[in-house]
């Protein structure tokens, strides 16, 4: 048996073994690769946050799930983090039930580390989480014509809107109260809701990487405003904040893991080759 | 008229639905102070959500005890399948979905294993990448030309091996193009196709031209 025909008839536990090791020590052991900021997905939302004024409202809505929060959960701490320096009050909203506590507790995650930092964000008054009502899409139709109503004037963990300060602001949720929409998405429901009932408002998506070639169109359209782009929009908008965290760290990883399987596949096309032209079958 | 009325129903409500979203002042209709047609009919359509969410649960339940009551293959998975499904439900109702044991269950089951399953694809694209993806024609050769760029270009060692300040913006600015062009025109004309079908399957319905909704073979 020659060297390539061993190499075709490799276990595959080498290379989950290959790519375990590569993805595991750049975390451990950060190399520092630098990042390129985009500025046609990146810095719109960055941008958008920045010329806001304290006290102006937008909604988040998480539509995602554990499986997806290695890339949407540093976007979506980085940006409540921005958020929440720049007074910009926040209206969170789930369209997936598997993800409702999970982004919750994120939010609970940056409130802690600004307290830790000095930064104090008040609940009720700085964000409310209303999270997941049930209905699917139509609720976010229903929530525009009667927000309270809809959402039968609870937050996610119970909280009486009456008994919420924000929340007397967000009667309605309409243009006049509403200064954008930021959309943490996995897939369905996520971004039809917004583009079908809330067209007018400008939305920005905070997108998981494989999503990212299927929503590009609406960017281009102009449909959506700005759109963190998986793992390394979480890193650029880390960066964005001068505030370096877990999204950078793992970019490394990223890095290391797809040049890992661009290796793959160049071994594996050499050793097609070869052994197809010596007459050996092979994958 | 098993048949009729509901046709009839789609019909009138289609008509109803649309009319409101299209004729703004309509939205406006109030049957008491503060409260519109409009909303209470879009109401209706949550119940409606909900509702199937109980029928899935039923219609689950019944496949999954017929499973065990057979003793098909692999019927022990239905057995837990049930007792998660149900046990996860009683603690819910009994103490609460902002107890302690139910957002343990949440954090400690629920969020390990969804991050597991996706985390899981990462070894797999490996190893299929390896072993399925060759270069056996020119459409092959283009698909492998294009994963490559759009993947280096979207991670830092992109970056550093071929620098966006150079020459055609390196694998960056290739990859921003075939995002922004190639791909962009794919999935319009992908979505714009989806959309007339959806209209065109939507129009069947509430004209009665399609009837399986209600059933039956035709």
């Amino acid at each position: 048996m020659t060297f390539w025909e061993k190499m075709n008839a490799m276990d595959p536990r080498w290379i989950f073994l290959g790519m375990a090791v590569l993805l595991t020590i750049p975390v451990l052991f950060p190399l520092g690769l630098a990042i390129t900021i985009d500025q046609e997905t990146t810095v719109p939302i960055y941008n958008w946050i920045e010329n806001l004024n304290p006290g102006d409202i937008v909604f988040a809505d998480v539509s995602y799930s554990g499986g997806s929060a290695g890339e949407l959960g540093p976007q979506h701490k980085a940006w409540f983090r921005h958020c929440m320096l720049k007074g910009v009050k926040v209206v969170w909203v789930a369209q997936w039930n598997t993800g409702a506590q999970l982004g919750y507790e994120f939010c609970l995650e940056v409130v802690e580390d600004l307290a830790e930092e000095g930064i104090e964000v008040e609940y009720g008054v700085d964000w409310v989480y209303v999270g997941w009502k049930a209905g699917g899409t139509t609720m976010w139709r229903n929530m525009q014509l009667d927000f309270w109503d809809a959402c039968a004037k609870e937050d996610w963990v119970g909280n009486s809107f009456e008994d919420l300060p924000l929340m007397q602001r967000v009667k309605k949720w309409d243009k006049e109260t509403c200064k954008g929409i930021m959309l943490f998405t996995a897939g369905s429901p996520g971004v039809p809701t917004y583009t079908t009932y809330f067209h007018d408002y400008d939305i920005y998506l905070g997108d998981v990487a494989v999503q990212v070639p299927g929503n590009m169109n609406l960017l281009r359209a102009g449909q959506i405003k700005g759109m963190l782009c998986g793992l390394p929009g979480a890193a650029q908008y880390e960066i964005l904040l001068g505030r370096p965290g877990q999204a950078v760290k793992l970019m490394d990883a990223q890095s290391l893991g797809h040049l890992w399987i661009i290796v793959l596949v160049i071994l594996g096309n050499i050793g097609f080759y070869i052994t197809r032209k010596s007459g050996t079958p092979s994958g | 008229m098993k048949r009729e009325v509901p046709m009839v129903l789609a019909l009138v409500f289609a008509i109803i639905r649309i009319g409101f979203e299209l004729l703004q002042p309509m939205i406006a209709w109030e049957f008491a102070p503060g409260k519109t047609v409009f909303s209470r009919l879009s109401f209706s359509l949550t119940f409606m959500s909900v509702m199937g969410l109980l029928m899935g649960l039923i219609n689950l339940s019944r496949q999954h005890i017929n499973t065990i009551r057979r003793k098909r293959e692999h019927w022990v998975y239905s057995v837990w399948l049930l007792i998660v499904l149900y046990g996860y439900a009683i603690i819910g109702l009994i103490w609460g979905p902002d107890s302690n044991t139910f957002i343990w269950i949440y954090d400690a089951l629920i969020v390990p294993l969804d991050s597991t399953m996706f985390s899981m694809l990462a070894f797999f694209i490996a190893s299929a990448a390896y072993r399925a993806f060759r270069i056996r024609n020119v459409e092959s050769t283009i698909l492998l030309v294009v994963a490559f760029i759009v993947m280096l270009g979207n991670v830092s060692i992109g970056e550093m091996i071929w620098s966006s300040e150079a020459w055609l913006g390196g694998f960056k600015g290739i990859k921003d193009w075939i995002l922004s062009v190639p791909n962009t025109a794919h999935a319009r004309a992908l979505s714009i196709g989806i959309f007339l079908g959806a209209y065109a399957a939507a129009i069947r319905v509430f004209l009665g031209l399609d009837k399986k909704y209600l059933g039956g073979t035709d």
